[in-house]
């Protein structure tokens, strides 16, 4: 192989100097000097090993301190936090289960009860306004043309901004402000208690984590979406966002999107009142 | 240089079809096991998910979330399996059926606006008297009672009260807020149905809603829970013109 | 011989005393720990080749402790106190690597 010249050598070598140095003076250059005076003074002065022990003893308190407090501290905190996933990861495969049983036993006991509903003229009419109801609240699954936002996090390379859950927020307003009749996040279909909030470097919709890219879909009109969503105040703060922090934003008509069923939820705490006022908003 | 490719490219051959030596047993088995770590390393980050990087108390939060919720659907599978009991039996099938309908009829009712409703809960009272509020206080509001578990909704000012529901939206109309479209002034009073001190800790957490509304110029915010509280503020049931009932999917 | 006892003396103690390091101390007992092995590891190396001197061992860690924890502490001061920390680490930690090398070359000739 061609050998450059030693100074083309140094000069390539040049900027890795400060690497180089420390892999080559790793041993303190004052042991080397120490031994050369000794050489030309001709001692030969034996090490106080008392002075060298002591100061060994006092390395290795130093470092066995540092461990004893490091395996008490640390333990505790990592211990804890991995408790915690792990409860939490329990805690979601239970709820998974427990939704799967209850959409199981519902499906099972809405075909039973509309089959004896549907034989009878009152029944029958009481099954529709369920239907329509179901399809408003968000519990049955719909089709239909309409609007699919994408909001992302930015790639690391650009500052790695996240979306915050606000943003979030702003823009499903936005998207029923602009006329949506039924809108998904990331497959989650929204309902009357469905919350987006943010928690770690996850955003939980309806208590699910989602990653970015968060994509909103929602069933509407779809141009007069696109138009209204793409006029509003949030609209143009997303696009501020996204050129500032690098965030994704971009949407786009569809003509078929398919949103699921949210499942059924049953109320705890709210009875029907027994008289309605007349005062209100319809 | 063509030569010295003919000789790597022997050598490669050379080096794929020998018979392995004990050299390269060793070798193999040091990169075998390398490669075992990086992929457990990669499935063990992968593995942990989205909540690996969770501070843990939103951890501690999430997971009291999840254990309500999994509290609130265990009640509702023993609900559903006593009225699985009543449908399957010939001659209650279908008294039950009617009463199963209308009792889901109600929660239907309550759950879109077009039902009054009644419980415990509670009332998030804002003074603004000098117009300083804008509409995302208003969203967070509800985001956050959402998110405790709130049933039934509705906001209440000058100019009017607004149902909120799943479509509901806030707005701003110069210095005033919208919701749904209807302007409405301080003093704002938000009724919410649901377990009271889970609504009323998730409106004053640091930083949350009445913190925002206090630190605004001139607002205050107080919440009162109740153990009854109304909310009779209707609205027409929407008809979707674009939506409509999908087939389910094929499993 | 003595070295030996040292370090099970060092050991022992602090498995036995537990000291509790107060608050303020605590940033810079990882640097110290740093500046020890790097201390030990110079001198291991140094006996291997015959070049040991007690002074500059003794020297040598005492100083690279007092100017590691005083370089973390201006930067605590100037608010570049943990990457200057991370740093130091960095650097003791190159070099109680390749004393280590190089004790494994002269142990192992391998």
């Amino acid at each position: 192989m061609a050998s450059t010249p030693p100074q083309g050598r140094q000069r390539a070598d040049a900027s890795m100097s400060l690497l180089v140095d420390l892999s080559v003076d790793a041993l303190d250059p004052g042991y080397a000097a120490a031994a050369e005076r000794k050489r030309a003074a001709g001692t030969d002065r034996r090490p106080r090993w008392v002075l060298v022990g002591a100061t060994v003893a006092a390395a290795t308190l130093v470092i066995a301190v540092a461990a004893v407090q490091t395996r008490a501290s640390a333990p505790a905190a990592a211990k804890s936090r991995a408790a915690l996933v792990a409860a939490v990861d329990r805690q979601s495969a239970t709820v998974d289960r427990l939704e799967r049983t209850i959409a199981e036993l519902s499906a099972e006991q809405d075909k039973l009860r509309d089959a004896s509903l549907a034989s009878t003229g009152a029944g029958a009419a009481l099954a529709r306004r369920i239907a329509a109801a179901e399809l408003v609240a968000g519990n049955l699954r719909v089709d239909g043309p309409g609007l699919r936002v994408t909001v992302a996090d930015a790639s690391s390379a650009s500052g790695g901004s996240r979306v915050l859950d606000r943003q979030l927020q702003d823009v499903v307003n936005a998207l029923w402000t602009a006329g949506a009749e039924a809108i998904a996040v990331n497959n989650q279909r929204l309902t009357a208690q469905s919350a987006i909030r943010q928690a770690g470097d996850a955003i939980l919709v309806d208590f699910r984590p989602q990653v970015s890219p968060y994509v909103i879909t929602a069933i509407g009109p779809a141009v007069d979406l696109e138009t209204k969503f793409g006029a509003s105040r949030t609209a143009e703060r997303m696009r501020a966002n996204s050129q500032l922090y690098g965030l994704r934003f971009d949407y786009a008509r569809a003509g078929r999107l398919t949103l699921p069923a949210a499942p059924d939820a049953t109320l705890r705490y709210a009875r029907p009142a027994p008289a309605a006022s007349p005062r209100g908003r319809s | 240089m063509s030569a010295e490719g003919e000789s790597l490219r022997r050598r490669l051959v050379r080096a794929l079809f020998a018979r392995p030596g004990p050299a390269q047993l060793g070798v193999a088995a040091l990169c075998g096991l390398l490669a075992f770590a990086l992929v457990t390393q990669v499935r063990t980050t992968a593995g942990s998910g989205t909540l690996a990087s969770a501070r843990p108390d939103d951890l501690v939060s999430i997971l009291a979330d999840l254990s309500g919720r999994a509290d609130r659907l265990r009640s509702q599978v023993a609900d559903l399996q006593r009225s699985a009991a009543l449908l399957s039996n010939g001659s209650t099938r279908d008294s039950a059926a009617l009463a199963q309908a209308r009792a889901r009829a109600q929660t239907l009712g309550i759950l879109t606006g077009t039902l009054a409703a009644r419980g415990p809960g509670v009332v998030l009272t804002i003074q603004d008297p000098r117009l300083e509020l804008h509409s995302a206080v208003i969203l967070n509001a509800i985001e956050e009672l959402r998110d405790a578990g709130a049933e039934a909704m509705q906001i209440a000012g000058t100019g009017g009260v607004v149902r909120i529901i799943t479509s509901t939206a806030v707005g701003d109309l110069g210095s005033r807020v919208t919701v749904d479209g209807v302007a409405l002034t301080a003093p704002l009073h938000l009724v919410a149905i649901g377990d009271p001190r889970a609504l009323a800790t998730a409106l004053g957490i640091p930083g949350g809603v009445v913190d925002s509304v206090d630190s605004t110029g001139g607002a205050h915010a107080i919440v009162t829970t109740s153990p009854s509280v109304s909310v009779t503020a209707l609205r027409a049931l929407a008809k979707p013109r674009y939506a409509s009932p999908a087939p389910a999917p094929t499993p | 011989m003595i070295v030996l006892i040292a370090v099970a003396l060092g050991v022992s103690l602090g498995l036995v005393l537990q000291p509790t390091v107060p608050l303020d101390l605590q940033p810079y007992l990882p640097i110290a720990v740093v500046a020890a092995l790097d201390a030990l590891f110079g001198g291991v190396r140094a006996w291997l080749e015959e070049i040991f001197d007690d002074r500059v061992f003794v020297v040598s860690f005492v100083a690279n402790v007092l100017v590691a924890s005083l370089i973390v502490y201006v930067g605590d001061k100037l608010g570049v106190g943990g990457q200057l920390s991370t740093s130091i680490v960095v650097v003791l930690g190159i070099r109680i690597f390749s004393n280590a090398a190089a004790i494994r070359r002269r142990v192992f000739r391998a």
